[in-house]
């Protein structure tokens, strides 16, 4: 709190030069911390941080890093537990050399975005379903509806037979504890669909089919 | 030294009947909760929480304003300590016990009303059935509410103002607490649930397995959790965590009763 104030005081052009030169003076002389930094000190590294990233986004680094993170991302994106403890066994046992990433590629990006989607939905509708009460009761039956569209749309597109599994176990337990008529007839169309997409092309799965069927659709 | 601060006020939250188209309720379920701040609850009840656009609290809206009574001023007339309360809520007498703990002058003769230790070993050595509370009521002539139907039609959770032991529930929950999987977790989250959140888990299923059988016409659910909680920390956020957790108790059991009972009835 202290350094907070002192930072605030520094930084605050508005007050009157002679208050803030006595108020910085009284309150320096509370500052018994003798690993507390100085607010100049640490406006200083402020400022060189700052430096360090206008740099790296000139020269394309930070963009780079950016990419790597969202392309782990993807390929992480509908693993199985197993898979998971291996990729994390062989990244720590190669100090971090190796990490698992899908192939750059133009379509990454809206890929990822719907992967994303999908797990904040999904996690939405296991946060309402968990509590084993009905969900209307606790969140707007127009958002779960929403939600519930929209996770039946994405789903299919992403080739995860392992979210696939969750999405219709999380649906059917929806399904079961809803109230609501709409929701319950969505929830069926949603089930419905995602029976029809697993049928369609059964060895057609993964991130990387995902990524094909974005290319495929531009 | 803790008892003796003012601070436990029970409350009873509120009772969910059910009726059969008899004049009088046929069946009864209260969900009991100890330290209860009356205050934060309300305010909380109030507040829309803006991700889900209902309220903080929402099965407890639901059940309580939305479909039952809620009252403004509710309040007993005594010390603000859990046996004193107890004591108004479960006879509807005045206050007979006046503190946690009372002591005779003459005899020098302790009645520790919170400590159950005792309670629990005498009922398993000597098969005493009631908490020293509750002899002392008996002794005074006031009743309990559970009085007012037979044992058969009684299912009493774990209390201050308990008549006899459900070992089975406590043998369950404590299984539970020692079970392999319970044992993993703590080594792989540094912690499990705690010895209290099984019995609740016990407590409540139990109750709800209860509601099925039409014999039984008493149920409660007693909850220490939100005074001890209160007791650890003045922080809102660790009492409202609390009251969410007993919001979504309140809809497990309301779900229960429209299942079993049938509140349109």
């Amino acid at each position: 709190l202290l350094f907070a104030i002192r930072a605030a005081l520094r930084l605050d052009q508005n007050m009157d030069t002679e208050l803030r030169a006595e108020m910085r003076r009284r309150i320096d002389s509370l500052a018994v911390n003798p690993l507390d930094a100085s607010p100049t000190r640490e406006m200083e590294l402020a400022r060189a941080r700052f430096h360090l990233l206008e740099n790296q986004a000139g020269n394309g680094a930070v963009a780079r890093h950016v990419d790597q993170q969202r392309r782990a991302e993807l390929a992480a994106f509908g693993r199985t537990h197993r898979s998971e403890v291996l990729h994390a066994l062989l990244h720590n046992a190669s100090f971090g050399l190796y990490t698992m990433r899908v192939k750059p590629g133009p379509d990454n990006l809206e890929v990822l975005a719907r992967a994303r989607r999908t797990e904040t939905n999904l996690a939405l509708l296991d946060s309402l379903t968990d509590s084993g009460t009905k969900p209307e009761v606790v969140f707007d039956v127009e958002r779960i509806h929403t939600s519930v569209k929209e996770l039946s749309s994405l789903v299919p597109s992403l080739h995860s037979p392992l979210v696939s599994a969750h999405a219709e176990a999380t649906l059917t337990r929806l399904q079961q504890l809803t109230q609501d008529s709409a929701v319950q007839r969505e929830c069926a169309l949603a089930l419905n669909r995602l029976n029809q997409g697993r049928h369609a092309d059964p060895k057609n799965h993964g991130i990387a089919a995902s990524i094909r069927a974005a290319a495929e659709a531009k | 030294v803790r008892r003796a601060v003012p601070t436990l006020a029970a409350t009873c939250l509120g009772l969910l009947c059910a009726y059969t188209g008899r004049t009088q309720p046929a069946r009864i379920v209260i969900l009991k909760v100890d330290g209860l701040n009356a205050d934060l609850l309300s305010r909380t009840m109030d507040e829309i929480d803006p991700r889900s656009g209902k309220s903080k609290l929402p099965w407890i809206t639901y059940v309580f304003r939305e479909n039952g009574t809620v009252f403004e001023n509710f309040y007993t007339r005594g010390i603000s300590l859990s046996a004193p309360s107890w004591s108004i809520l479960d006879t509807g007498h005045h206050a007979i016990i006046r503190g946690n703990v009372e002591y005779d002058r003459y005899t020098g003769y302790v009645y520790d009303y919170l400590n159950f230790f005792p309670f629990y070993l005498g009922n398993a050595r000597a098969h005493d059935e009631d908490m020293p509370a509750v002899q002392v009521l008996a002794r005074a002539g006031a009743p309990l509410l559970i009085d007012a139907y037979s044992y058969s039609e009684v299912l009493q959770s774990f209390q201050l103002f308990q008549r006899g032991v459900r070992w089975n529930t406590l043998e369950r929950a404590l299984k539970q607490r020692f079970s392999s999987k319970a044992i993993l977790s703590i080594v792989e989250n540094g912690g499990g649930p705690s010895m209290d959140e099984l019995l609740a888990q016990a407590t409540e299923k139990d109750l709800i397995a209860a509601l099925h059988n039409p014999q039984v016409l008493y149920l409660d659910f007693y909850t220490g959790d939100v005074d001890h909680v209160a007791h650890a920390t003045n922080q809102q956020a660790a009492l409202i965590e609390r009251l969410n957790w007993l919001a979504a108790v309140t809809g497990r059991i309301w779900i229960a009763i429209e299942a079993t009972s049938g509140l349109s009835q």
